[in-house]
């Protein structure tokens, strides 16, 4: 039965010793495992401070007035749950085979993390029907997220996803997670972006490349098909014809950066081929997106 | 057009093969990915419309076979058969009559000048013959072959005024033709076909005309006459034009004051006559009309006037209806008895003695001869162009009969082959006839005749009368050393052995001595006041003995320049798109 999940069993062991760090205040309402920055009910004992009139009486520490003949009241720290959204872009320029099981990959794994450490997590991805998106709280639930990731055979969303994504997001999330390959238009990511901080706390962008986009090594008369719009562009490719790509792609990267840069939104790339391992060790974890 | 290597046309294969190859060329492959974002960007500069994106998908396939095209083209070796001069030799005739100068902007004259000159280059070192025309055609080259000589007397070419005698400049052409094949370009403004000697056939004939659409308003005739205290003059327009023409007619004094001017309509394709009574005296009158037309010089007329009047003496013998005749249109006519006639040297002597052409200084006009017997003639009376017959036409006029003609005078009318009204080189006018045998008096023609000569005789007491331009002629002088001045005082010539020849701007002209002084008229001749429609045409050709040379004009210079431009750009459009991809 695991041999069917994305993700073998082993892997699952070491992910589950991380969670996702963020330093976002928004916290959710609920008792959780995260160490909140206002006083509360938790076991862990914070600080004194002077009574004043209004405080809770039984929150008094008798002891304290024992020796010393003053009012102190006895605080202790809060504890709460981190609300997790994660969002998985489903247009079908995710859709090629590494590509596609690396996106769904990093998903499980930051899912994976999110219920292990008893926080709430929320789960969608575009889909031409409506259906109410995954929102568990608990490490019980870890193989049913981890069920439903398999579960999405294909990206089949065919409409742009910046313009559908915001349909899909709850509004009271701590830390947002967007997986994508952000191959469209920078004035659509733009559109999508500058809205983005309404909904979460903290947003992270995770664009998922594979080396073929990155350089490709196409060659002679090439007619390239759009996986997701179906359009064609006749190439003949030469050198300069990859020159100017990359100079194109390289300036449609510097502006998406801009852009997340503008809006407070964190951004990392990660490539196909580097691996999954990699991608968790190496990179959320120096970039603290985890610890 | 044609090809002289129509042989290498099947090289056409080549191009053929390169546009099958193109069909079994390599196709597009297909490749998914995952956006064609960038691409299309890059691609977007190239999509300006669909035509131009696949021109230049396929630049190098057109550019390579319209090179191979080129290539077979030029194989092939096409040429232009160009229009050069045909013949062993050229001959110009140039006509340089006034009527030369009308045309629209530039004159007939210069047009045709200008085309001498590109004719010039297609020359190949032809000897070049140019004749001009008017009464005595001059060759102004003879065989000539050195080009710049041809180029500078082609361009110091100037209009005569004279009119064209354009049969004795043919004359001339033909004495010059001999058996070489020629082509003769005749520049004249027209010319009747019929007037080309075709009796040759190694001759080619270009006639160049003018152009055809010429508009002219002429004055074609002016007339002024005095009887001592007021002037009549007599004005005929012409109009040329298919339209109706308003002009406005003046008359001006020598100094160029205005005497009268009118506002004149005269209808197409014909001519109106004004006359002004009244007028104050003066010595000469220039009749000027404000035409806008195509030819200016005939614009304008000068007359000259008589302040005294002459006095007439009729001999006593002569007709009644002579007598009565010279009385009406002169008033100082004294009749006298046949012997006292020679008395009267200072007037114009009417009579019929034959022996008086020699005693009388003065010219006279003679009715019959008393020294001959007439001859009984048949014929119609035909009369040439003169300045006596001006105003009078001398038509259905009976004849019965004649006397002999003097030999060496100059017959002006005829009575079938016999002469009728002679001028001797004196200026004598000679009616071969007794106005008994003519019912000539019962015409209107009669005394018009006889005002025409009384004006005319007694003219060249003060004056010298008119001359055509260029006109060579012995006028009565005395003895001294004349000059031919023009108004504004410019020496022109001088009268050597009583020859004037009267300059060719039409114009008042002065002739002085040390003591005395007479004026002359040059004036256009009548049919210099009419512009025919132009001719241009090509009549005979030079067979081919006669070693008519075809130039072809090779293109493959040209092709093979278009091929090696066509070459580079095929480099250039490889170069962009990368040899290795």
């Amino acid at each position: 039965m695991t041999a069917k999940y994305l993700l073998p069993e082993d892997w699952l062991a070491k992910i589950s010793r991380f969670q996702i760090a963020t330093a976002s205040k928004l916290r959710g309402q609920h008792k959780g495992s995260h160490r909140s920055q206002r006083f509360g009910a938790s076991l862990d004992f914070s600080d004194f401070r002077e009574y004043h009139l209004g405080d809770d009486v039984r929150q008094v520490d008798w002891n304290v007035f024992a020796r010393t003949d003053k009012y102190f009241i006895k605080r202790f720290l809060d504890e709460q749950e981190m609300r997790v959204h994660i969002l998985l872009d489903t247009t079908k320029s995710m859709g090629t085979d590494a590509k596609w099981l690396f996106a769904r990959q990093i998903v499980a794994s930051l899912g994976f993390m999110v219920l292990g450490r008893d926080d709430r997590l929320s789960f969608s991805f575009l889909q031409d029907e409506a259906k109410p998106p995954f929102r568990r709280k608990g490490a019980m639930y870890r193989r049913a997220f981890l069920q439903i990731v398999t579960d999405i055979e294909e990206a089949s969303y065919s409409n742009p996803f910046a313009q559908g994504a915001l349909k899909a997001l709850p509004k009271d999330s701590t830390v947002l997670f967007i997986v994508t390959d952000g191959l469209e238009s920078i004035e659509e990511w733009e559109q999508l972006l500058k809205r983005l901080p309404r909904y979460a706390g903290d947003v992270r962008v995770l664009q998922i490349v594979t080396q073929e986009e990155l350089s490709p090594n196409y060659s002679g008369d090439v007619r390239l098909l759009d996986r997701e719009t179906g359009n064609d562009v006749n190439v003949t490719m030469s050198s300069k014809v990859l020159e100017t790509y990359h100079a194109r792609r390289l300036l449609h990267e510097e502006e998406f950066d801009a852009i997340c840069r503008r809006f407070g939104i964190r951004k990392l790339q990660l490539k196909v081929e580097d691996g999954l391992q990699h991608a968790t060790f190496q990179q959320l974890l120096k970039a603290h997106w985890i610890r | 057009m044609g090809f002289s290597q129509i042989i290498f046309s099947w090289t056409a294969i080549i191009p053929a093969i390169v546009l099958l190859y193109y069909f079994f060329r390599k196709k597009y492959t297909d490749q998914t990915v995952s956006s064609t974002l960038f691409w299309s960007e890059i691609m977007q500069e190239t999509r300006v419309s669909p035509y131009l994106k696949h021109l230049q998908k396929n630049a190098l396939l057109y550019l390579q076979l319209l090179a191979l095209l080129l290539l077979v083209l030029s194989l092939m070796n096409p040429y232009v058969k160009k229009s050069t001069i045909v013949g062993a030799q050229t001959i110009f005739i140039v006509d340089t009559s006034a009527t030369m100068l009308a045309g629209k902007g530039q004159s007939t004259f210069d047009t045709h000048k200008q085309e001498m000159l590109t004719l010039m280059d297609e020359l190949n070192g032809r000897p070049v013959t140019l004749i001009t025309t008017g009464s005595a055609p001059k060759a102004v080259l003879q065989q000539e072959t050195n080009g710049k000589d041809i180029e500078k007397v082609i361009k110091d070419l100037q209009v005569t005024y004279e009119t064209a005698e354009m049969n004795k400049a043919l004359d001339v052409a033909q004495a010059f033709v001999g058996d070489t094949p020629t082509s003769i370009y005749v520049f004249t403004d027209t010319l009747d076909k019929k007037q080309l000697p075709m009796d040759k056939d190694s001759v080619k004939w270009l006639v160049r005309g003018a152009a055809k659409d010429l508009t002219n308003i002429a004055i074609t005739r002016f007339a002024a006459t005095t009887d001592g205290q007021a002037t009549l003059a007599l004005v005929q327009l012409h109009n040329d034009t298919n339209t109706e023409q308003k002009v406005t007619l003046a008359l001006q004094n020598a100094e160029g004051e205005e005497l009268v001017a009118e506002r004149v309509v005269v209808p197409p394709n014909e001519a109106i006559t004004k006359t002004f009574k009244d007028l104050p005296l003066e010595k000469s009158i220039t009749a000027i009309i404000d035409a806008q037309d195509d030819y200016a010089i005939d614009n304008q007329q000068t007359v000259l006037l008589q302040t005294a009047t002459s006095k007439i003496v009729v001999d006593q013998g002569m007709h009644q209806l002579i007598q009565k005749g010279f009385q009406s249109v002169s008033s100082g006519v004294k009749i006298v008895p046949p012997l006292q006639v020679a008395d009267n040297q200072d007037a114009t002597v009417i009579t019929n003695q034959t022996a008086l052409l020699e005693k009388m200084d003065k010219p006279l006009v003679l009715f019959g001869r008393d020294d001959a017997e007439k001859v009984e003639v048949s014929g119609i009376v035909s009369a040439k162009s003169d300045a006596l017959f001006a105003f009078s036409e001398l038509k259905d006029i009976y004849v019965s009969a004649l006397y002999p003609g003097f030999a060496k005078y100059q017959t002006i009318a005829s009575v079938g082959e016999q002469p009728f009204i002679q001028r001797s080189p004196k200026g004598d006018i000679v009616v071969l006839a007794d106005i008994a045998d003519t019912d000539w008096p019962l015409h209107p023609s009669f005394p018009l005749f006889l005002w025409s000569t009384e004006q005319q005789l007694s003219e060249s007491v003060g004056s010298l009368g008119i001359f055509t331009p260029n006109e060579q002629r012995t006028v009565a002088l005395a003895q001294g050393d004349w000059s031919v001045y023009s108004q504004e005082d410019e020496f022109l010539s001088s009268v050597t052995k009583g020859m004037l020849t009267a300059p060719k701007h039409p114009g008042i002209y002065l002739v002085r001595s040390n003591n005395e002084e007479k004026h002359f008229i040059v004036q256009l001749q009548a049919q210099e006041r009419v512009i025919e429609q132009g001719t241009s045409y090509t009549l005979g050709d030079i067979s081919d003995n006669g070693k008519a040379e075809i130039s072809k004009a090779s293109f493959v210079p040209w092709l093979i320049l278009i091929i090696l431009v066509l070459l580079v750009s095929e480099w250039e459009v490889q170069r962009r798109r990368g040899f290795t991809n």
